[in-house]
């Protein structure tokens, strides 16, 4: 685990727009980030896709880190890179939808659609996308509850509730696997 | 895995009695452990390579383009602070940048030095150019007319040249008036 001041250096090193500092950030948070993108997306390909969507971000954005907890900036970029990719599946799915050739070919591609690989998999994509991806925020972020409100703009309290509820609904559903 | 429960106890007995905040926490434990039985799959060697790479590339990339975009906004200011600096030094009389016009150089001339009147041009004396103009080409009409007499009672000469510069400058003359009926 990196000290806050080791940190606080490498990101530094960033802004000054060193490479190999860059590549220190993907060796800290790559296996975090791809774990939080494969736990919402099932999917190998997407997740390396946007891991490398998450890094290149990153880049662009790294000065507008202004301090404060690294870990709720990253995987609020991260969420948004989430959350655009699902905006645009969503819009490509309906356009096949309406294509009555490709009906039977998409319900086909629905069956492999995960690269699953356990039973966790399977129960986080029974779950609606919200907690799926605040459950995967809990466990991949490795940020606190207040950490995790401050993030969602909202209060500690509800943020409990969620999580509290998400991960009873998760066990159930394993059970029932 | 690193399971952040930061007073979680405290916390979750601020919304709960003690009873449900024990059974919560015994739910997000259970939890915590079921993930760790199950961890996500790493990212694959080669995609992180393949990733580095980018990483390193993009970084260059971007600093170039950031380095260039910063120069050219030096640049742009600089051109600016010149144009500026010209715009009001080109305006004050006692600047070495200052160019004088002849209409100013005749406002500016001392009482009596005619030397520096006489080096203006006339179509800076006269406020309307045209009129300057036409006195020239009426000046020019009435030398030509009185050569052609001298040449109509004098020895021969071919007058064809002297016509036709006679034709050019009537048909001058003819344009500037007619250029002025909007004079009213």
């Amino acid at each position: 685990m990196t000290e806050p001041q080791e940190l606080e250096n490498l990101i530094q090193e960033c802004k000054n727009g060193d490479a190999e500092a860059f590549n220190r950030l993907v060796t800290l948070y790559s296996n975090r980030c791809y774990a939080y993108f494969f736990r919402l997306t099932g999917k190998t390909h997407v997740s390396e896709e946007l891991l490398s969507d998450l890094f290149l971000r990153l880049i662009k954005k790294i000065h507008s880190f202004q301090g404060g907890s690294f870990e709720k900036w990253l995987f609020t970029v991260a969420s948004n890179l989430f959350k655009d990719y699902l905006r645009r599946h969503y819009r490509q799915k309906q356009v096949i939808e309406t294509k009555a050739d490709l009906i039977a070919q998409d319900s086909q591609d629905d069956k492999p659609d995960s690269d699953v690989s356990d039973r966790l998999q399977l129960a986080l994509e029974k779950l609606d996308t919200e907690t799926a991806e605040l459950i995967s925020l809990r466990y991949y972020s490795e940020m606190s509850f207040k950490e995790l409100a401050n993030m969602r703009n909202e209060p500690i309290g509800t943020t409990l509730s969620k999580v509290h509820r998400g991960i009873k609904k998760l066990r159930e559903i394993m059970e029932a696997l | 895995m690193k399971h952040n429960n930061e007073n979680l106890e405290q916390l979750l007995q601020q919304f709960v009695d003690e009873t449900q905040a024990q059974k919560m926490m015994d739910d997000i434990h259970e939890a915590d452990r079921l993930f760790d039985a199950h961890p996500a799959p790493a990212v694959d060697a080669d995609t992180l390579e393949a990733l580095r790479h980018s990483v390193r590339h993009q970084v260059k990339r971007h600093h170039r383009r950031h380095a260039r975009r910063h120069w050219v906004g030096i640049a742009a200011i600089a051109a600016v602070l010149l144009v500026g600096l010209f715009t009001m030094y080109s305006g004050d009389p006692d600047s070495p940048i200052h160019t004088t016009t002849p209409i100013e150089k005749v406002a500016h001339a001392p009482a009596g030095s005619m030397l520096d009147v006489l080096d203006v041009t006339p179509w800076a004396l006269n406020d309307n150019p045209l009129d300057a103009l036409l006195a020239e080409i009426r000046s020019e009409l009435g030398n030509l007319a009185d050569a052609i007499n001298t040449m109509d009672t004098g020895t021969y000469e071919p007058v064809n040249p002297l016509r036709f510069e006679l034709i050019e400058l009537e048909e001058l003359e003819a344009v500037a008036d007619s250029s002025e009926f909007w004079k009213g």
